[in-house]
């Protein structure tokens, strides 16, 4: 499965600030617009680097994204190691 | 008729500047005093001109249109990408004669390169710039490789372009003097499984390699060798590589290799408020990671 429409958000997360704050305010609608299916959006809105991982989603994508969500290293760390 | 006086390889983890502070075992401080030498012997080179050997960490560009190599010769350039790192924003200029000269070059020998006429440098660029040329008065052209989205070029080919830029550099005819800068590696993972991670023994062997100019050792590699022991950050060895090619033949010396796991680890965001807090890790022992080289 490609994880094109999940690395386009996040792509997008990153170099859009509005986009990012409308995200955080309604997130299931932006992704529905990104067109991501239920569970790539779950993953996406609670940040579940495990899921994502196994999602395909890019990893230096993924990376700048918890980073941005304030995940901490040793908590992504764990959660990639469950991937 | 140019030249190319010096050419020097040296990793540009976004931590260099996140997580400047000293560790016990004074790992950091070593790399930083290599980066002042090698500051040193770059500016006693005299050079007129830089390329930059480099990867874009999907920035600048993404899969919708993804170059495996792209020449970026803009007129001029401003950076880091990255707004929050603790860093000064600086402007570069370009040297979009000399990049159209090599990309017209290159399609004739049948690198089909991408091109870009604008840029934004990341963290990848301006930080080793800042580092080996803080007067930022040089003008650049970057080579970008794609080391970051899979599928990759070969290590081959990536030596194949480096041994031809050196031959276009020395071919273009005005009698300047290039130094070439590799920029990114070395064993790393990033948003994947043994991220925090540093394969010494591979560094040291890599290391090794490029100090005796044993490039064919490298060009054989296959992304998965590298994947297995340096994981997805130590595709960036590319860089390297090529400007290894560049100046075949010649030895290197390596002038630190500083295993710091808080340089692994650090990331930056591009905007927004600064999340240093959050994404720091409580200090472990410190372990391994990319050092300075100068190829003279």
């Amino acid at each position: 499965m490609s994880a094109y429409r999940i690395n386009k958000l996040l792509f997008d997360l990153q170099m859009k600030p509005e986009l990012f704050d409308e995200f955080l305010a309604h997130p299931e609608a932006v992704a529905d617009r990104y067109h991501l299916t239920p569970e790539e959006a779950r993953a996406v809105i609670e940040v579940d680097a495990t899921a994502l991982s196994r999602l395909g989603t890019q990893p230096y994508l993924l990376r700048f994204y918890t980073v941005r969500r304030g995940m901490s290293n040793e908590e992504l760390i764990r959660q990639l190691e469950l991937a | 008729m140019a030249e190319i006086v010096a050419a020097v390889a040296c990793a540009h983890a976004p931590g260099v500047v996140m997580r400047p502070e000293p560790d016990a075992a004074g790992l950091k401080e070593r790399w930083f005093r290599a980066m002042d030498e090698a500051r040193a012997r770059l500016a006693a080179a005299r050079p007129d001109a830089l390329v930059v050997v480099c990867n874009d960490h999907i920035q600048n560009f993404f899969f919708n249109n993804w170059p495996t190599f792209c020449l970026a010769y803009p007129e001029e350039m401003e950076g880091p990408f990255e707004r929050h790192l603790p860093m000064p924003r600086y402007q570069l200029r370009g040297y979009p004669e000399f990049g159209a000269y090599f990309l017209e070059q290159a399609l004739g020998a049948h690198f089909d390169l991408a091109s870009s006429q604008e840029y934004e440098p990341d963290h990848g660029v301006m930080i080793p710039l800042s580092r080996l040329r803080p007067e930022m008065d040089l003008p650049v052209t970057l080579l970008l490789q794609n080391c970051v989205q899979p599928p990759l070029p070969t290590p081959r080919r990536c030596a194949e372009l480096g041994r031809f830029l050196g031959q276009a550099i020395r071919a273009w005819p005005r009698p300047e003097r290039f130094a070439l800068i590799a920029v990114g590696a070395l064993s790393h993972w990033i948003g994947i499984k043994r991220m925090g991670e540093i394969n010494e023994a591979w560094d040291r062997w890599l290391l090794e390699l490029i100090c005796q100019g044993r490039l064919e050792e490298i060009a054989r590699l296959s992304s998965a060798d590298i994947e297995r022991e340096g994981g997805n950050g130590g595709q960036e060895i590319r860089n390297w590589l090529t400007v290894m090619a560049a100046v075949e033949g010649h030895p290197a010396e390596q002038l630190a290799y500083a295993p710091v796991r808080d340089w692994v680890l650090a990331a930056p965001w591009r905007t927004g408020i600064w999340p240093a807090r959050g994404a720091d890790l409580p200090r472990p022992p410190p372990r391994l990671t990319p050092g300075a080289l100068a190829l003279q």
